[in-house]
């Protein structure tokens, strides 16, 4: 099953990122704390888009605009309504699970290409409306984001706080994904017409997976604009969709560790790059259009190292039993 | 309690492909279901499952009216399918290619699996168990951890009837299991298909191959351009002038 | 209100003609790409520069974009489209042709520059206010690029075996034909057709890295409003977006522009996936 822990290299990678998060506030400075969370922000959202595209399927390209409903939902609520910031944390959360839900619908009946399309639109009419709803969104000029009262105000905490949210995003996903669940949404993608005759309704499998990651979406958006402190439209530009969503194809379609590095990789890019950051886009063009052609399956594969193909002993089928198999149907449905 | 069609049809776009057949499956029965190219067996076949609507007659699973029920939904209650071109998931192993068969008997529901609930890891290795013993008695047990694209073709459509067994369905629909197989590898088929039908399942077997056909069902439909030609024991069908005529004379 | 249905009708002309690339690229290929929009880009940007920065003669100018937005369109086919179609289903297309639209954008960007820049005048042709050729290039653009491309699948060989090829591949490729010339041959066309349609509206768009975007998914939604396959639906359904665009920006300001034409026809797909003027069948895409 497409679990975490096959092969050494993954098992390394989790160290390596345990021993990170550990020793940044330790032996780094304000500048390795906010790249680090940053990095645990994104996470939180690509971990649950990965399993909307790599596992269920659906061609979906315009996360960046619920990343920008989770920021703004968060920020007016603290700033224009006086909401406790944590509460408006999860209301973030949960406003972006619905605007992912009507999202997916349209994934229902329009076709793939379509669909892409209609999540490219998704996200430039985001960016569209809150440059236009200027009295709510501050427009062009952005918002202030006011930190969370109490416990989590300073930027240490801040850290810790979006590390456990990264790491709940990373359980939640990786459970999903080695159970039925993950079998589901991999049916899903790949044969709706097998799901269908299994009993599994790919309307709800999409949906939900599609709530899913909104929710996660709102919640990384909320944390975005506290660590950000002010927000604005252009933050959440296409190019950033474009990003979450390379990670992912990069990472490979059906894998979690992939994408994370894919996630890790991309991030810290612009930042390794200095005064090169402005070709950042452009290397995630080339580097997508080199998957696509020479590995298709995304790097992933390579990374969970022995395929379960070469485990199992015998090479061929056996002599079926018939008098077990007629005692394991008997007492079926009734 | 059958699975019934009656005088159903079905056209597209001006041609019928299916007309005004009646067609019953009983529990226990093994129901061939034989024609030439274009005679409209795989049209009856999706209209039985859900796949394709009903435009004149009847469909009943079990005494209940199915042709507003969706595909998925007849899966649940008892309906379960192979298909002509095994329709696997490439990148899994076989016994998780199985174990989805059981999606509709699964417990734990979404939550419960993304917080990793004790249920779910008990659900999991009831299910892997249960896999496991059915492809035992097919004889892929070996195989089980292989992914399924590398899987020779034989063992993919076994694989497949494996998978529609999981839930221990009431009627198993098989389309054209044999296509593809050798000699040997048919006559397995028909044991595991015999075993089937001995546990009480009602099978439906469309195929090419009638002499087999002939050897394991209990009565066979003859379709024509979309019309029923005879209906019997397979004596009676095999030895019918217009089945010889229609489809079995050349050859 | 002349002002937003000239306007509405310029827009119309340059999303119709998006469409009927769309629609040559995807008669072949059974691919709708990403760098579609993209091709139109490059044929203001290249045109723009010609002319502008080069100071080149107009005409020039003219066939030295459309050599460029040829040569782009046969890079597509080569690069993004010919590998990707072993599995189609898999919609690798979507991703290399994204891929590439991406790269292609971001270099313009920066040799370009981000800011829209001015675009030449074309035809030594004299109009003021509405009647200026920056409102009726685009329209007379479309509709001769329409007619020339029905006339051209119905009377030329290489026309006629285009249309063999989008209606049976299997049977086209039995009849001897080397449908992946005939492909090559039909992006490059669609480059060269979208070069001109660019160098037709740059008057009105400018000289526009962030283009390419923009007209892919608007040019698509007239496609699709239209139904694909069908160059009159291309017309029809540019005409439709230009217009609702170009109205619905006067009646509830520029703000609004992606949210009220895109979102609209959106909606209306959702509800007739077909189209217009399509047929009943969707193709899976």
């Amino acid at each position: 099953m497409t679990g975490f822990f096959r092969s050494r290299t993954q098992i390394a990678v989790l160290l390596l990122s345990l021993a990170v998060v550990a020793l940044t506030p330790i032996f780094g400075n304000l500048y390795h704390l906010h790249l680090v969370s940053l990095i645990a922000v994104y996470w939180v959202l690509i971990s649950t888009l990965t399993l909307l595209v790599g596992y269920t399927g659906p061609i979906s390209i315009g996360h960046a605009g619920l990343l920008a409903i989770g920021a703004y939902a968060y920020t007016i609520l603290t700033s224009k309504f006086g909401w406790n910031g944590y509460v408006a944390i999860p209301s973030a959360a949960a406003m972006c699970g619905l605007c992912g839900l009507i999202l997916g619908l349209p994934s229902l009946r329009l076709p793939g290409f379509y669909f892409a399309l209609t999540t490219i639109a998704f996200s430039l009419i985001v960016g569209e409306n809150l440059l236009a709803w200027g009295g709510l969104t501050g427009g062009g000029t952005g918002l202030m984001v006011p930190s969370l009262p109490g416990l989590f105000a300073s930027p240490r905490a801040l850290y810790w706080l979006c590390i456990a949210a990264a790491v709940l995003a990373s359980l939640f996903c990786y459970n999903l994904a080695r159970t039925m669940w993950g079998r589901n949404m991999i049916a899903v993608r790949d044969s709706e017409i097998a799901a269908q005759s299994v009993g599994i309704s790919p309307l709800r499998t999409k949906l939900t997976i599609f709530m899913l990651a909104g929710f996660f979406a709102g919640l990384a958006g909320a944390l975005y604009a506290l660590l950000q402190n002010y927000i604005l439209p252009e933050n959440f530009h296409f190019d950033l969709s474009l990003f979450f969503f390379i990670s992912i194809i990069i990472g490979g379609r059906g894998e979690l560790l992939g994408p994370f590095l894919g996630a890790v990789v991309l991030t810290l890019l612009p930042e390794v790059m200095g005064s090169l950051a402005q070709y950042a886009t452009l290397i995630y063009g080339v580097v997508l259009l080199l998957v696509v052609l020479m590995l298709p399956r995304g790097l992933g594969p390579m990374l969970r190292g022995a395929f379960a193909s070469n485990k199992g002993t015998g090479e061929h089928a056996e002599e079926p039993d018939t008098e077990r198999l007629k005692a394991l149907l008997v007492g079926g449905k009734s | 309690m059958t699975l019934s069609a009656n005088n159903v049809s079905k056209s597209f776009g001006g041609v019928a492909a299916v007309s005004d057949v009646s067609l019953s499956l009983k529990p226990g029965e093994i129901h061939g279901l034989i024609g030439p190219n274009g005679s409209g067996k795989t049209t009856l076949l999706n209209m039985l499952c859900g796949y394709l609507p009903v435009d004149e007659g009847l469909l009943t699973l079990d005494g209940a009216d199915v042709r507003g029920t969706p595909v998925a939904a007849r899966a649940r209650m008892g309906l379960g399918r192979s298909f002509q071109k095994p329709r696997l998931l490439e990148s899994l192993t076989l016994i998780d290619n199985v174990m989805i068969g059981a999606w509709q008997d699964h417990k734990p529901n979404f939550f419960s699996s993304m917080l990793a609930l004790p249920s779910v890891a008990a659900d999991e290795k009831r299910l892997r168990a249960r896999a496991k013993a059915i492809l035992a008695t097919l004889g892929l047990e070996a195989l089980s951890d292989r992914r399924a694209e590398v899987l020779g073709h034989a063992e993919q459509k076994f694989t497949e009837i494996a998978r529609a067994l999981m839930p221990r369905p009431r009627y198993l629909l098989l389309d054209e299991p044999a296509g593809g197989l050798t000699t040997q590898e048919i006559e397995r088929l028909g044991r595991i298909i015999r075993a089937i039908a001995a546990a009480g399942v009602g099978v439906l077997l469309v195929e090419h191959h009638t002499e087999f056909v002939f050897e394991i069902s209990d009565a066979v439909t003859t379709l024509s351009l979309g019309k029923v030609i005879a209906v019997g024991s397979p004596a009676e069908v095999s030895t019918d002038p217009e089945v010889i005529r229609v489809y079995l004379g050349n050859g | 209100m002349l002002a937003p249905l000239v306007t509405g009708l310029a827009l119309g002309g340059l999303y119709a003609m998006t469409a009927i690339i769309y629609n040559v690229m995807f008669s072949s290929s059974k691919v709708l790409s990403l760098t579609t929009g993209h091709m139109l880009m490059i044929g203001g940007v290249a045109g723009a520069w010609a002319i502008s920065v080069l100071g080149l003669h107009p005409m020039l100018g003219i066939a030295l974009a459309v050599i460029i937005g040829g040569a782009f369109g046969g890079f597509t086919e080569v690069v993004a489209v010919r590998r990707t179609l072993a599995r189609p289903d898999d919609h690798l297309w979507l991703l290399s042709t994204l891929a590439l639209a991406t790269i292609v954008q971001q270099c313009v960007a920066l040799w370009w520059g981000t800011e829209p820049r001015p675009f030449p005048k074309l035809l030594p042709v004299d109009g003021t206010g509405y009647l200026h050729q920056r409102y009726w290039l685009p329209v007379l653009a479309a509709i001769l690029m329409a007619v020339a491309v029905e006339l051209f699948s119905r009377r030329t060989t290489v026309g006629k075996s285009l249309r063999a090829l989008s209606e049976d591949e299997l049977a086209a490729r039995a009849r001897g034909m080397d449908t992946g010339r005939l492909r090559l041959f039909s992006y490059v066309l669609a480059g060269a057709l979208g070069a001109i349609a660019g160098l037709a509206a740059g008057q009105i768009t400018f000289a526009y890295y962030a283009l390419g975007l923009s007209l892919t998914l608007n040019g698509f939604v007239a496609l699709a409003l239209g139904g694909i396959g069908s160059n009159s639906g291309a017309l029809i359904g540019g005409l439709i977006l230009g217009l609702i665009t170009a109205f619905g920006t006067h009646f509830f300001g520029g703000e609004f522009q992606n949210t009220i034409s895109i979102g609209v026809l959106i909606l209306f797909l959702i509800i007739r996936p077909q189209g217009l003027l399509g047929s009943a069948k969707l193709r899976q895409v």
